[in-house]
């Protein structure tokens, strides 16, 4: 199927369609224009004007070629397919334009529902439309028959209504609209993305409207949004694909598919969804919190994953200037470098766009999504994890997926307990100093590829502990505060590790108690020390703190001696 | 990216800014090589404008040190920024290449014979 050509529908005897597809973006969906004897119908007028221009261009040469009334149908009010509509003066061309919209859909958009309409998470403003035609409305379903309905503009549009259970306890509404000859527009009722989604046939050819993509991070949870409401519509779309014959559907985002992906698909969704409780709602906040978030997140992948790709360059440069080329791009091999700094540099320019208000909240969380998923295939993690300490990787992996986790709407894990403050910070400064390989491997090594591997783990180490002179001062006896130990451990881990690499010649790491909390501290010194704990810094470690569980108290990042201090509560 | 090299008897000091990202690293790494090809020696890596370095900027750094290296010359560091530094530090580059807090320290190393 081709975008913005008239070709005919299949499964229909005189009907076609125009299709616009668009580049998959939030602002705008695709349009649909189908040509019948007796009707012309836009379904999803879209979110933008060049295209709602263009649209309003083909309908008048296609009602120059045969005047008839045009009906502007929505898959849903969403106002990526719904915003055009506002711009009545679009359709000025005709005596007789009708709206169409399920009846929920219809109540939201008369009030100008900035929530169900998602004008206030796109930033857009609709004014309120009303509605001509409410499909598959309580009335109807109550009663279903043949009705016919006169609007205000004088057009005279028919409809029958059924409702037949497809599976014991699963029931599906239709309409069919006859619009000359032989054939004719059917509606069928799939809410979950939204409470109005409908799906639209023509002939063998299915509208979804945004199915497809419901259940996507940062799109599952919207208001409106219901899991139970979207696995029923799945079910009811793959009964549909089945008893309608479908060959070809036809999304809100997206190409054109073939009904046997979209079953594939769908059954795939269907999976996932199920798998979708607790969601965050998706709301202008969440888009604010997780846009800020996002901001601290792609910083700090930048930094770590720069590391772990410079440790892997020099580790491979060493081994080349060792005469170990093929070890040296077994190493260039781990990490898609060029990838790499591609995906970030990317998100830099995202970001910049997002501070100078170039993009919205949720655009960027979309954006920056898609980016973090695409770092988590970057390198061969398993393969990396010999070579480099643990926590570093480990650190990188927590990074990605607590990003991750929250991008789908849900809340990164944290394992509360009462901790051992004390020998957390022992076993994190342990792991700080440990070196990743044992010392006499390289001497032990009988073959060729021992050796090597001893040789790798050795240059590929370095040593930042040595330089720096760490001091724990843990007061005894310490209450055992409420903490997420593994993130606490971590959290030490690079906070002595910033010291360490910011010059400090001496770290103390102390604890004391008090009544009701115990308070952590880590303070770094040294003559040519420069403070680490910068202020883009603080948002990612404050974070990273309340997800240990602990709350940010004190710390300096002008001239004094940098440190932080963190409380826990008994 | 803005490259700017300036000469101070045989030393010569380059001075790129803004982020060392992928693009702007082959710049810096054709900037070297012609400098290299020009039979500079002692060059001196002005960092103070540089806020960012990727992976592809430390492999610049890196082969630019190699190559001189190899025809008895060196790549000083200076000014690094704070972040830069740490990210040096940890990635294990500081091990391989000398850094100074100015250009001018750097310059004087060279000319002292270091």
């Amino acid at each position: 199927m081709e975008s913005k050509i008239l070709q005919p529908v299949s499964g229909t005897h005189r009907m076609e369609l125009y299709p616009y597809i668009r580049t998959v973006e939030m602002l705008s969906s695709n349009s649909y224009i189908i040509s019948s004897e007796e009707q012309l119908a836009l379904i999803d007028p879209g979110g933008v004007d060049d295209q709602g221009e263009r649209l309003a261009e083909v309908l008048a040469g296609l009602y120059d070629g045969m005047p008839r009334p045009l009906v502007v149908y929505l898959t849903h009010i969403h106002v990526d397919h719904s915003l055009q509509l506002c711009r009545r003066a679009l359709f000025r061309e005709f005596d007789q334009v009708g709206v169409a919209v399920q009846e929920e859909g219809a109540l939201a958009l008369e009030g100008g529902s900035p929530d169900m309409t998602l004008s206030r998470l796109l930033g857009k403003k609709i004014d309120p439309i009303s509605s001509d035609i409410r499909l598959l409305s309580s009335r109807d379903l109550r009663e279903p028959c043949r009705r016919r309905l006169r609007l205000d503009c004088g057009m005279t549009i028919e409809y029958e209504t059924e409702k037949w259970e497809i599976s014991p306890g699963l029931a599906l509404a239709s309409q069919r609209i006859p619009v000359g000859g032989k054939d004719q527009i059917e509606v069928f009722h799939t809410p979950g993305h939204s409470p109005d989604s409908v799906c639209i046939r023509t002939g063998d050819v299915l509208f979804l409207g945004d199915l497809l993509l419901a259940s996507n991070p940062a799109v599952a949870g919207i208001p409106g949004w219901s899991r139970t409401e979207l696995m029923n519509s799945i079910r009811k779309v793959l009964w549909i694909l089945g008893d309608r014959k479908i060959r070809v559907c036809c999304p809100g985002h997206g190409r054109p598919m073939d009904a046997a992906t979209v079953e594939r698909t769908l059954e795939r969704l269907y999976r996932y969804t199920e798998s979708l409780n607790d969601l965050a709602l998706i709301d202008q906040d969440w888009a604010k919190e997780t846009a800020d978030y996002s901001h601290e997140a792609l910083r700090e992948m930048e930094r770590l994953l720069t590391i772990i790709a410079g440790r892997l360059v020099l580790l491979s440069s060493v081994l080349q200037d060792l005469g170990e080329e093929e070890a040296a791009a077994d190493i260039e091999r781990l990490l898609d470098g060029a990838a790499l700094d591609d995906l970030l540099a990317c998100a830099h320019r995202h970001l910049l766009s997002h501070e100078s208000a170039g993009i919205l909240d949720i655009e960027l969380v979309h954006k920056a999504g898609h980016i973090v998923g695409k770092l988590e295939r970057v390198f061969e993690k398993e393969r990396v994890r010999g070579l480099l300490e643990d926590h570093l990787l480990r650190r990188a992996e927590r990074l990605v997926n607590d990003y991750m986790v929250t991008f789908r709407g849900f809340r990164p894990h944290q394992m509360v307990n009462y901790g051992d403050i004390k020998g957390i910070v022992e076993e994190s400064v342990d792991q700080f100093r440990k070196k990743p390989f044992d010392e006499d491997a390289i001497l032990e090594a009988e073959t060729e590829e021992e050796y090597l591997e001893a040789l790798k783990a050795r240059i590929s180490h370095v040593n930042l502990s040595d330089r720096v002179e760490i001091v724990l001062d843990m007061e005894e006896g310490l209450p055992r505060p409420l903490m997420d130990g593994e993130r606490f451990c971590d959290l030490v881990i690079d906070l002595t590790e910033r010291l360490a690499a910011s010059r400090a010649e001496g770290i103390v790491l102390s604890t004391e108690g008090c009544a009701d909390s115990v308070v952590f501290r880590i303070l770094g010194s040294g003559p040519k020390i420069k403070n680490p704990f910068r202020e883009a810094e603080m948002k990612y470690l404050e974070r990273s703190i309340s997800l240990c569980g602990g709350v940010p108290v004190g710390g300096t990042g002008g001239d004094g001696e940098p440190e932080i201090a963190v409380k826990f509560f008994v | 990216m803005k490259l700017d090299n300036k000469s101070s008897g045989d030393v010569m000091i380059v001075h790129p800014t803004g982020r060392l990202d992928a693009p702007s690293s082959e710049e810096l790494k054709a900037d070297m090589e012609e400098l290299i090809g020009e039979g500079w020696r002692k060059i001196v890596a002005n960092l103070e404008e540089v806020d960012y370095i990727s992976s592809s900027g430390l492999r610049v750094m890196l082969s630019a040190l190699k190559k001189l290296r190899s025809l008895g010359g060196d790549l000083k560091l200076a000014t690094l920024r704070p972040y830069v530094r740490e990210t040096f530090e940890i990635a294990g580059f500081t091990q391989l290449f000398k850094i100074y807090d100015g250009e001018e320290e750097a310059a004087d190393d060279f000319r002292r014979g270091g």
